[in-house]
């Protein structure tokens, strides 16, 4: 009896010891948080310019007295920008007021913190929730590398760690929602009085609607002039490319992400079909739910029959392993070794920072228009994706 | 009268080791986490006495309603499995073999996967957890309806298992339609997490599971009836009928209120009674209930702080920590057992 005891007791401290050990790696000081109130003390951010939504994304943004902003953000919540000194004007109501400025944001996708980057806002990214091995924005790659940045867990959509997050404190989190989304998240941010702004640019059914919000942070941050160039050289880009490729002979795209044997191929209301439409492809989908976004689950030979005849293939890598040539692909589905493009060598694949590139949609868009039209684009060098070879 | 005394003593020694392992388990659930917080700052925060917002952020809103959902579901899933183990009179049963997970999941499922928001503008956590604790009502309340017309014990079970695969057949045909985005979401929801309760949540969870857990004891005697037979309950004065009803709705509740709150979280339901068993090295229920909901407190907890600290800040599933920690301590209890015997 005393023996069988002592075993359990042995048995649990093992246990014990060995999330003991985990917590030793783990350890961080609570007071090195990155809330440098000091430099709070800054003279008030005056607003210098104003955003339009113009493609329809699922936020708005209005201009109050005083300075002070009117955002609703991707889940309908009123978020009240105020900046440093200016008063909340009375009898607004709101789900989240916002002191300016906003210094220190934990951003739990990558995709935020792509779009950051054109409003040279990455310094204000201190909690991320990719680890640092698979990034590829070399500013927040060496933040984590150097303690700047904090991995505060929750990859691939889990949990993060909210010790860490309020560790942190941070003035503000970005989540999205959505049937996918972090639902479960916002209920604990609620609980621990963070702030939180929902970015659903995911949903969005245009490519442009889905940069659009860059406009949203511009607001949050005060960098609205910033958010504004930038996006005129986007569309101007896009519009060159459309314009570019315009009345020629459109070749047939077959777009799509193979997993346990099922076919994820992009609806036909998808972003990814109105990108291939900017570029002057043929959607070999269109018509498959012209309506919803999102994507849809094919059986392989379902695509099969759709891609059989199309001129070009992209797959859609996201994430290990990353495609880097034609046998894997086959691997993946070995009834695709008898489409056309793979039987042609025309092949593509995401490069890995795809995703974490939306505030270089005008370059993917272009790259499209190269790989489509390359009579077009003789000298253009792909940056986001990666031709496949035959081995 | 000697043996008695003896495994009188055995069982006040191994309640007694539950009741201090609880209370350690509490303490290092507190203790424990990304956060480094020292044990006297940890007493201040507990005294209201601390003026750092974020220890006292950490260990009131983090870890303290993390740590009692884990007891609180621990100890529900525990006595589910025992009085299900002893119902149908099998010891590999669980608390989702009448399907109230399986209904949970299908519920959920309808939501994540197929965008279903019942009137809803959108979906909340709130929505997630109502679905749940509808889809494992609702197949509760089909086990119950048939608890009072079926005879056999048996044919409940297979009705049961039945009920669960149908639910589980219509989850995967939305698995199959939905995008890729849903299903991840859907994969996440399904694999159990105590990482997002918050004070309310644990208020709600508290609230059924103690007055629950409480009502298990009052059914001690016609369970230790019930384990010599049917018939002999039946020639003790138990009402079959009633007590099966009674049986059912107990284990069902506590199982589909863990459920809606926390995913589907595997193993405890059904090793926790078999580890009690084994130490307490009886079959009487007015000791194996109070041994599982003490036992399931414990080991859930431990499991749950293993979740969060083995590669933090990365979470892992909890039903896989219950699994791979409490599977080789079964299989060991049982082969030392045999060899005892031997």
């Amino acid at each position: 009896m005393k023996k069988e005891i002592a075993k359990l007791i042995a048995m649990i401290l093992i246990c014990i010891l060995t999330v003991g050990c985990g917590q030793q790696v783990a350890e961080i000081d609570a007071d090195n948080n990155f809330n440098e109130a000091q430099e709070q003390n800054k003279p008030a951010e005056i607003v210098t310019a104003q955003v339009k939504v113009e493609y329809g994304a699922d936020f708005s943004v209005e201009y109050l007295e005083g300075g002070v902003k009117k955002l609703v953000d991707g889940e309908g919540r009123t978020i009240l920008v105020v900046p440093e000194g200016a008063k909340v004007p009375e009898g607004a109501e709101a789900d989240e007021i916002l002191k300016l400025p906003v210094k220190n944001i934990v951003a739990c996708s990558s995709t935020f913190v792509s779009l950051m980057r054109p409003l040279d806002l990455l310094d204000r990214v201190k909690g991320v929730t990719t680890p640092q091995e698979d990034w590829f924005i070399d500013e927040i790659k060496d933040g984590l590398g150097n303690g700047e940045v904090m991995f505060v867990g929750g990859g691939s959509m889990g949990e993060p760690d909210y010790e860490l997050v309020q560790a942190l404190n941070p003035d503000l989190v970005m989540v999205y929602t959505g049937a996918g989304g972090q639902f479960a998240h916002i209920a604990k941010f609620e609980e621990l009085d963070i702030s939180y702004v929902v970015i659903n640019d995911y949903t969005e059914n245009d490519p442009l609607a889905r940069l659009e919000w860059v406009k949203f942070l511009a607001a949050i941050f005060n960098v609205e002039e910033k958010a504004n160039s930038f996006f005129t050289e986007v569309e101007a880009t896009i519009n060159a490319v459309s314009k570019k490729v315009a009345g020629a002979k459109q070749p047939k795209i077959a777009w799509c992400l193979i997993y346990e044997g099922t076919v994820f191929t992009p609806k036909g209301g998808s972003y990814v079909a109105k990108q291939i439409a900017m570029a002057g492809g043929d959607y070999a989908f269109k018509d498959l739910e012209p309506d919803q976004v999102g994507s849809a689950q094919l059986t392989v030979e379902a695509f099969f029959a759709g891609a059989v005849d199309a001129d070009i293939f992209i797959y859609d890598s996201m994430g290990l392993p990353w495609i880097t040539n034609i046998p894997a692909i086959i691997e993946l589905a070995p009834a695709l070794a008898e489409i056309n493009p793979i039987v042609q060598g025309n092949a593509w694949a995401f490069q890995p920072w795809y995703y974490q590139a939306l505030d270089k949609t005008h370059e993917q868009i272009e790259d499209l228009a190269a790989i489509f039209y390359p009579e077009f684009y003789p000298d253009h060098q792909v940056r986001h994706y990666l031709w496949l070879p035959r081995e | 009268m000697e043996l008695e005394k003896i495994r009188s003593a055995r069982v006040r020694g191994i309640m007694l080791l539950f009741i201090c392992l609880l209370g350690i388990a509490l303490i290092i659930n507190i203790s424990w986490g990304s956060i480094k917080i020292d044990v006297q700052e940890i007493i201040a925060v507990l005294k209201g006495q601390s003026e750092n917002v974020v220890h006292n952020s950490v260990i009131w809103k983090i870890r303290l309603p993390r740590t009692l959902a884990a007891l609180l579901g621990g100890a529900a899933l525990a006595v589910a499995g025992l009085l299900l183990q002893v119902f149908f009179r099998n010891p590999i049963v669980e608390p989702f073999v009448l399907g109230i997970s399986s209904g949970a999941t299908l519920m959920v499922g309808l939501v994540i996967l197929a965008g279903f928001s019942f009137g809803m503008e959108s979906i909340s956590p709130y929505l997630i957890i109502v679905s749940a604790l509808a889809g494992a009502i609702l197949v509760m309340c089909i086990v119950l309806l048939l608890s009072l017309k079926v005879r056999s014990i048996v044919t409940l079970l297979v009705i049961g298992l039945m009920v669960g695969y149908s639910c589980s057949a219509v989850t995967s045909i939305l698995t199959a339609l939905a995008d890729r985005d849903r299903v991840h979401g859907f994969v996440i929801w399904s694999m159990g997490s105590f990482s997002n309760y918050t004070w309310d949540q644990v208020a709600i969870v508290a609230a059924v599971i103690i007055p629950f857990l409480a009502a298990t004891f009052l059914i001690c005697k016609p369970l230790n009836a019930f384990l010599m037979g049917e018939e002999y309950a039946k020639s003790m004065g138990v009402n079959i009928k009633l007590f099966r009803f009674v049986v059912v709705a107990l284990a069902s509740v506590l199982a589909a209120i863990v459920t809606a709150f926390t995913g589907p979280v595997s193993f405890i339901g059904m090793a926790i009674p078999h580890i009690c068993r084994i130490l307490f090295q009886t079959a009487d229920n007015r000791i194996l209930i109070p041994g599982t909901i003490l036992g399931g407190a414990v080991i859930t907890s431990l499991c749950d702080l293993a979740a969060r600290m083995l590669i933090s800040p990365i979470e892992l599933p909890i039903s896989a920590i219950t699994s791979i920690f409490g599977a080789p301590i079964i299989v060991f209890m049982l082969l030392k057992r045999r060899t005892d015997m031997q």
